[in-house]
């Protein structure tokens, strides 16, 4: 037997109910689906001839992507060479989301600057490790340490 | 650990990348029932993340209208994820290793390799009249998946 539940957007949810005792099936609504605004903020600020573009929401893919490779093209454009990306605000991301930051690695690279992360979370270092992309990003535990870098 | 429950829950999702922070929520709890350790449902979490981002992005297409199927499956020491789309299937032997060296710059291409590099199991079954189902498994204990092989 199916029971159907709305949750706020409207889309119908599918459960079991436990209608036996150790039957196994759990009643109810997704325990946390919520609908989800995501803005994904780029915010720059220079530190002498660095500029360190604070990053919040999800990268995730998705047009909200393109804020931050437009960020980084728009200050390539003004002669920027040195780039601290600091993810603070990014608790995770996904394989696009670190595709953006590859395309970000990338173009930094073709104009001869340079990129470093700093504040990256456990996760997304996890991620760095497993598509073998550790040795690729020069990253930091703090945007000071980052900045410092490129002394 | 004996005495984690096993249960089962279904949720039909918009196809949207909005979906993605409930997706992590509800995997990181109930693989942490069937008794995976933190550190391990992190990882189950973003195996659970490319899968759905594959079903939104490639999968329906980005379509408008469509939906993603996410059935979490848990019983002590296994999690079980399966996520299903509606788009009209795709011909595996084209995702090619991201780490190939002629490869691992591209800024795509690295969702099917995360999930396999990070759960036990992961079989897809795909259908031009259905879409893609990708299941997935994740036991707490290495010595498990070798046992069910």
């Amino acid at each position: 037997m199916w029971y159907s539940n709305r949750v706020p957007n409207g889309l119908p949810v599918l459960s079991r109910i436990p209608f036996l005792p150790g039957s196994g099936y759990l009643w109810g609504s997704p325990a946390s689906f919520r609908p989800w605004r995501w803005t994904l903020k780029v915010k720059t600020q220079m530190e002498g001839d660095v500029a360190v573009v604070h990053v919040s929401g999800k990268l995730m893919g998705g047009p909200e992507s393109e804020n931050l490779r437009d960020e980084i093209k728009t200050l390539i454009e003004d002669g920027v060479k040195k780039f601290v990306i600091n993810l603070r605000g990014v608790p995770w991301i996904n394989s696009t989301g670190l595709g953006a930051l590859m395309a970000v690695y990338t173009s930094v690279q073709r104009s001869e600057g340079a990129l470093a992360l700093c504040h990256v979370s456990d996760r997304i270092q996890s991620l760095f490790m497993i598509t073998k992309l550790l040795t690729i990003f020069d990253t930091h535990p703090s945007e000071k340490e980052a900045v410092e870098s490129f002394a | 650990m004996p005495d984690a429950p096993s249960g089962m829950e279904e949720v039909v999702l918009p196809s949207e990348l909005e979906v993605l922070d409930s997706v992590d929520e509800s995997t990181l709890k109930y693989s942490r029932i069937a008794g995976i350790d933190d550190g391990t449902a992190s990882m189950v979490a973003m195996a659970a993340i490319e899968a759905v981002t594959n079903a939104v992005l490639h999968g329906n297409a980005e379509t408008g209208g469509t939906e993603v199927r996410v059935r979490y499956e848990w019983e002590p020491g296994r999690f079980t994820i399966t996520v299903g789309d509606q788009g009209k299937g795709f011909d595996l032997s084209c995702v090619h290793d991201p780490t190939d060296p002629e490869r691992c710059m591209a800024s795509s291409g690295r969702g099917i390799f995360i999930m396999r590099e990070v759960m036990d199991s992961v079989e897809f079954e795909i259908s031009e009249e259905t879409g893609t189902t990708v299941t997935m498994v994740k036991y707490a204990q290495p010595e498990q998946a070798q046992g069910d092989g």
